[in-house]
């Protein structure tokens, strides 16, 4: 079966079982610290694919996301500090909290559309920060929710970091289906077109709350992996920051993808945490660096990568039809999330079929 | 694509940033110039010769290190919104290490920086990354008292001693205590403003309107004043919360003027200080209303800042960079000599802790296996004379302290300080209460000023 894979299929699957294998190994590599820092990573990196659902995927750029985030970590913190709940209660309530927020947030977002969207949500998202303020007795204000406990089987960094690693590849697995879901191809539609769609006879207003949903649960259970990964939430979880840096890591790692988020909240979480100790202006680097991306590759890593790939198959062998030069010329410049390119190479086909069946 | 056209671009943006790059490594404004190093770079040295491949170093550890010397982990903002006031935590706890050749007891002292950036979450990282993986024996700092509130909390569970020159939460020391967390040669958020509710009483105020920043801090150190001044019989007309970070006071200072009251309390921090006292005076209310402000409001860090508006004005703090004893001056000066500038609180505080830290040091002869034993030790410290006055830590870990009611004044070399016009010696964090009866009330808060019932003054206190 392999052998009838296509070169591309081939890299991406070895460069795959070469992450999972990196990322298997890594506690035995290098120290505690630096696994927890893995684990944070992975955790903003399932963060930053929920956005990226919505924004790369659907050209719907929230900005507010952290809240929900935020509520979902509220919710484990308020279960454990303030009710003494189980884990199992706490993680059913954070994720129920986080929904019940983006249920509510998608129902105020889901008439808008470009820059009104993104105000919108970004209202949102502050919303959540003023009520983590305002709430004292439910969030503690400043002081935040102390003493959230993992639970006691991944209490040990390494083991809380497997954990990490299994739940994202989970949630990476089913947004990777959702994406390549008949829903999956209307949010590009979505972000093409919309007027096209609703031409077509689409409900384009229920599938952008039902977009919305399907985000914020994600961004739910990354709250929920957060909270339990400092056992502490404050609003600063809920900052703007947040948000922003959610939509920084996608756009760093490459936009419309689900691999590049994750890269994208590797460079950033590594460079707040470690090359913060070595440099003291790193904010300057990480802020250069996203300057180079914008400029110079703005697709973003992955983005870039595949399309010089692609451009170096095309100079190599002019035959392969499924990338002919007939590729219309102004994705690759007008959208920066041209390139859906994905970690599961053996759906890469469908995916390219399907998107010269859209035009 | 159309690689030709974007050549000369790249070529462009290249030089664009390697520029960036050069006047980024030069015109460091008090970042890596001002931090005095000198003494304890080893671990810069090390840290930078690992360069940023840091998966495979990390696994190293700590610097190379010699092994009986002590570690101890800095947690300062050096990034983000409270950046200036961490370097001067930086540059008060470097001076002291300076002037001691980085021993104590004859033991060589290396610090550990890490940038906690005012946010929990990085707090937390950082202090894991001190606990873990360089192994200090105990953190100093952080700044903020949320970050502090997050830190002390996973450190004390983690056995990892950690000392709170600067965050003040009032319940670190009084409901919630924590093993091994102290406030050496820190306050509490109320602590200084319980004199000063007394001390505007005796001034003949009567009527008082409030002006306190919406967060915990603004609410714990409001809450003191109020306490105290409302048990003397003075009257609070009303309070304004300004929410943190406002950038234009006139609406507040309006309502302010309205009430027309004997004298107005204000709780500011950082930037919002400057902007409050400038606009003081430009609505005229300089000469009518008396201005009484908190330690943060008028602390040196913001005095640089500001010119004759600040004149004259009150405040209530535990450091007073005129206090006339030597060893204040004696610190000033040095202070001034190495960084060009005044020390503000944040420097002092770090500065003393440097200094209790060291004693204690000394007096387990630099050994500091026994851990319960150390804190013992640090626990009894009491020092004689510092920059702040006397100080040693209460049964509940908090300092017992001066509080000077300081007046702003100019010095002969045109810069700005405060002097104190009354101190206040022996201050506990309970003030006259009585510890337990205190405990029995919830901490400050906006919706509990301490108004109403509360303990009466303890007659011996």
């Amino acid at each position: 079966m392999i052998g009838s894979l296509s070169l591309t299929a081939k890299i991406k699957i070895g460069l795959l079982l070469a992450a999972l294998a990196l990322a298997a190994a890594l506690p035995y590599l290098v120290s505690p610290f630096v696994v927890s820092i893995a684990a944070l990573a992975l955790i903003y990196g399932l963060f930053s694919m929920s956005i990226d659902l919505l924004g790369g995927y659907g050209g719907l750029i929230a900005l507010g996301q952290a809240g929900i985030l935020a509520t979902a970590g509220y919710g484990v913190g308020y279960t454990a500090v303030h009710l003494g709940g189980s884990h199992l209660q706490q993680v059913f309530i954070g994720i129920s909290a986080g929904l019940v927020a983006s249920i509510i947030f998608g129902a105020m977002a889901m008439r808008t559309t470009g820059i009104y969207f993104i105000m919108v949500t970004l209202a949102q998202g502050m919303i959540v920060w003023g009520l983590s303020i305002r709430l004292a007795p439910v969030t503690g204000a400043e002081n935040g929710l102390r003493g959230i406990l993992r639970p006691q089987i991944v209490s040990a960094d390494w083991k809380f970091y497997y954990a990490v690693a299994i739940i994202v590849l989970i949630c990476g697995g089913l947004l990777l289906i959702v994406t390549k879901s008949p829903f999956g191809l209307f949010l590009r539609g979505l972000r093409d077109s919309e007027m096209r769609l609703r031409m077509l006879g689409y409900n384009s207003t229920f599938q952008k709350f039902y977009a919305f949903v399907v985000s914020g649960f994600f961004a739910s259970i990354a709250g929920v992996l957060l909270v339990y990964h400092t056992q502490f939430i404050s609003p600063a979880n809920a900052e703007f920051l947040v948000s922003g840096n959610g939509v920084l890591m996608a756009i760093l790692g490459g936009i419309g993808t689900l691999i590049g988020p994750v890269i994208g909240a590797f460079i950033i979480v590594f460079a707040e945490n470690m090359l913060s100790s070595y440099v003291e202006r790193w904010p300057t680097v990480l802020g250069i660096t996203f300057i180079l991306v914008i400029l110079f590759a703005r697709d973003g890593f992955v983005g870039t990568i595949s399309n010089y790939w692609h451009g170096l198959r095309r100079k190599i062998n002019h035959t392969d039809r499924r990338r002919g030069p007939s590729r219309p010329q102004i994705y690759a410049t007008e959208t920066a999330s041209d390139n859906l390119e994905e970690p599961n190479p053996g759906l890469d086909q469908e995916g390219q079929h399907s998107k010269q069946g859209d035009y | 694509m159309n690689g030709k056209q974007r050549r000369p671009a790249r070529l462009l943006g290249v030089g664009a940033v390697a520029l960036a790059l050069v006047i980024g490594a030069c015109g460091a404004p008090g970042t890596e110039e001002a931090a005095p190093n000198e003494t304890l770079s080893e671990e810069a040295g090390s840290d930078v010769d690992t360069g940023i491949s840091t998966e495979t170093e990390a696994a190293d550890g700590a610097p190379e290190v010699a092994d009986d010397a002590i570690k101890i982990g800095v947690l300062a903002p050096t990034t983000g919104n409270v950046a200036a006031s961490g370097q001067d935590m930086l540059d008060g706890w470097n001076l002291y290490w300076d002037q001691n050749d980085g021993m104590a007891g004859g033991v060589e002292v290396q610090t550990f920086h890490e940038d906690s950036a005012g946010d929990p979450s990085t707090g937390l990282t950082k202090a894991e990354r001190l606990a873990g993986n360089v192994g200090v024996d105990f953190i100093v700092g952080p700044l903020l008292a949320n970050v502090g509130l997050a830190v002390s909390e996973q450190m004390s569970r983690e056995g990892v001693p950690v000392f709170l020159p600067i965050a003040t939460a009032d319940d670190l020391t009084q409901r919630e205590p924590l093993p091994g967390v102290m406030r050496v040669a820190g306050w509490t958020s109320s602590q200084t403003t319980h004199p000063f509710g007394e001390w505007a009483y005796d001034q003949g105020y009567r009527r008082i309107v409030t002006l306190c920043s919406d967060y915990a801090f603004g609410h714990e150190n409001c809450g003191g004043f109020v306490n105290t001044f409302t048990d003397m019989g003075g009257e609070i007309i009303d309070q304004f919360w300004p929410p943190l970070g406002t950038q234009d006071f006139s609406t507040y200072i309006s309502q302010v003027q309205a009430a027309d009251p004997d004298a107005v309390f204000v709780v500011t921090v950082g930037a919002e200080s400057g902007r409050i006292v400038k606009a003081w005076q430009n609505f005229g209310l300089k000469d009518s209303i008396p201005f009484l402000g908190n330690e943060t409001t008028l602390d040196q860090s913001l005095l640089r800042n500001m010119g004759d508006e600040a004149e004259g004005l009150i405040s209530t703090g535990h450091f007073a960079g005129g206090r006339d004893a030597g060893v204040t001056q004696d610190f000033v000066e040095a202070y001034d000599e190495a960084y060009g500038q005044l020390p503000s609180y944040y420097s002092v505080a770090m500065y003393t802790a440097a200094q209790w830290v060291a004693q204690a040091i000394q007096d387990v002869d630099g050994d500091l296996s026994d851990q319960e034993a150390f804190l013992e030790v640090v626990k009894g410290v009491a020092l004689e004379e510092t920059p702040m006055g006397p100080m040693r830590l209460d049964d509940y870990n908090n300092p017992i302290e001066n509080v000077y009611i300081r007046e702003v004044q100019t010095r002969d070399d045109g810069r700005k300080w405060n002097v104190p016009i009354e101190a206040i010696e022996e201050v506990s964090q309970f003030w006259h209460y009585d510890p337990e009866e205190f405990l029995d009330h919830p901490v400050y808060s906006r919706e509990y000023q301490g108004d109403g019932v509360w303990p009466e003054p303890n007659p011996e206190g």
